[in-house]
């Protein structure tokens, strides 16, 4: 009998990266109820470049570690190739990015390599880990690929961001630094977390909503042009300004292949969507926004489309980072964290106690209300970016604040499984007399 | 003994967790000398891990029209009645 070797449950390092993660989310939102200048007065300084690196190193990249190290085995079908790797990988991480955070917050160059070299080590252990899992074999799915891809352009984004380090030590001349900035974040938010968002929708979707993947070409397409929006990007950025409108149609027709294929999954669900995956859906809904910022932006720095009084790299920044990933990770979030404390915690319960149904595990009225307010939150924050207006941006994040906390309380209630699991003996069954009857 | 019998299950369209509760659940009240044979969504990497974990033999293979099969040879039953991990 032949004996397959799955994906162990990594539930010990992927907690650790959610609960760091959603903490950042939270802190920042804080820190823009505080100061909504973050989002609308100049963003070339400290304060912005340190909020920046607090969503996206402190959320967005722990969500997406920690996501990594437990499901992409899963999608892959493989094992994880080394667990050692992750562990050092959480340190790294937990360590390095504070670290960084307070060094961009006081401009400590310094204290930014310390903190950056710790991060840049655990993206190495990240890097070879994932990508090794992946090989071992290589199955030619649109998750894997496009996994693949946007490891390619987070190592893109890496090397961009250690020339930016180093210009600002003196040791490597850079013409303008702004450029450079302005690649790092295309590479790191469109090139690594919405092409990660979209390979791997793929397969969590279908896999929620019990369908196939209804168009395995359409989902390649949205890979394939988004790959080719990025890989014309960089050149595009710092020396042929006229390709950027190109690559940001590509980028562009990526993402709606993205929107059109996780739409055709759901409207294929024969089930009522839930909560959760109400305010994954959400997401979609700040693509068509995005795209055309997108685009209007590339027209604008190719010299194509009139400055506008709207900043339109902090309007892009706030649609993909508040709407679009926020509701995307929130919403399959509150599916995955209970489904992993379930696994976990009752799995090896299965035939020997009662065990509590997933659902029972959180609130599903507070999921439901979250569908409601986390994307009304972003879209006041958008609208707040827009219109430069403080008090818009405040009242969002406010909201935005509210939701996370009982987003949390949900994880929470879930989370209390791992040391309270709520079991019940089986009833005794006499075999004797069941035989009989 | 070599199993002659074989128990179907079609798990297909149940949400997760659902089809591994039910077929480890099946792992209890099926008699030894029987295969249990369940047909799935997609390759079931958490059952495939709680099987290991227990010991327990399988064969896991994709069908034809894009589904799993597992096959699980049952020796004897492994629930106990106890509440005991």
């Amino acid at each position: 009998m032949s004996k397959s070797s799955p994906a162990p449950s990594q539930i010990w390092i992927a907690l650790p990266f959610f609960l760091f993660g959603f903490l950042h989310l939270a802190g920042a939102l804080a820190w823009l109820a505080i100061d909504p200048s973050l989002l609308t007065g100049t963003f070339y300084r400290p304060a912005v470049i340190a909020f920046a690196h607090v969503i996206g190193l402190g959320f967005l990249m722990s969500l997406v570690a920690g996501s990594s190290y437990q499901l992409l085995p899963v999608a892959f079908e493989n094992p994880l190739f080394n667990r050692t790797m992750a562990k050092i990988h959480l340190g790294l991480h937990l360590g390095g990015v504070p670290t960084m955070v307070y060094g961009f917050l006081n401009w400590q160059i310094p204290i930014v390599a310390i903190g950056g070299t710790a991060v840049l080590g655990g993206f190495g252990l990240y890097l070879a880990n994932i990508t090794t899992t992946a090989l071992r074999p290589l199955r030619r799915t649109p998750t894997t690929i496009g996994v693949l891809v946007s490891l390619a352009s987070l190592t893109g984004a890496l090397g961009v961001a250690i020339w930016i380090l180093a210009s600002k030590l003196g040791a490597l001349p850079v013409h303008d630094p702004l450029t450079l900035l302005g690649a790092h974040t295309f590479l790191i938010l469109i090139g690594f977390f919405l092409l990660f968002l979209a390979a791997v929708s793929y397969t969590l979707l279908p896999m929620f909503l019990l369908v196939s993947l209804p168009n395995t070409k359409r989902a390649f397409g949205s890979i394939q042009y988004l790959a080719l929006g990025i890989t014309l990007f960089v050149p595009a950025q710092v020396a042929m300004p006229m390709l950027l409108p190109f690559a940001a149609l590509f980028a562009s027709i990526g993402l709606g292949l993205y929107v059109a294929e996780n739409y055709a999954s759901i409207r294929l669900s024969p089930r009522r969507l839930d909560g959760a995956l109400r305010l994954y859906a959400a997401n979609l809904a700040f693509i068509l926004p995005l795209a055309i910022g997108l685009i209007l932006r590339a027209l604008q720095l190719a010299g194509h489309a009139p400055t506008l009084a709207l900043h339109l790299d902090t309007l892009i920044f706030t649609l993909a980072v508040f709407g679009t990933l926020a509701c995307a990770i929130l919403g399959m979030g509150a599916k995955i964290i209970p489904f992993l404390v379930w696994q976990h915690r009752f799995a090896p319960l299965l035939g020997r106690a009662l065990v509590p149904k997933l659902a029972d595990l959180v609130h599903v009225r507070l999921l439901n209300l979250l569908a409601w307010t986390v994307p009304s939150a972003a879209l006041a924050l958008a609208f707040g970016v827009a219109f430069k207006n403080d008090l818009i941006i405040r009242l969002g994040a406010l909201t935005f604040i509210a939701s996370v906390i009982a987003f949390q309380f949900n994880l929470f209630r879930a989370l209390t499984h791992l040391w309270r699991p709520a079991t019940k003996p089986l009833p005794t069954v006499n075999h004797c007399n069941a035989i009989q009857s | 003994m070599s199993p002659t019998f074989i128990t179907k299950m079609d798990l297909r369209g149940l949400e997760p967790p659902e089809p591994m509760t039910r077929v480890i659940e099946a792992l209890g009240t099926t008699p030894a000398g029987i295969i249990l044979e369940a047909r799935l969504e997609r390759r079931p990497m958490f059952l495939l891990e709680e099987l290991n974990r227990r010991g327990q033999k399988y064969s896991c293979m994709p069908a034809d029209d894009g589904s799993w099969l597992i096959s699980i040879p049952i020796a004897e039953p492994i629930t106990t009645g106890s509440n005991e991990p």
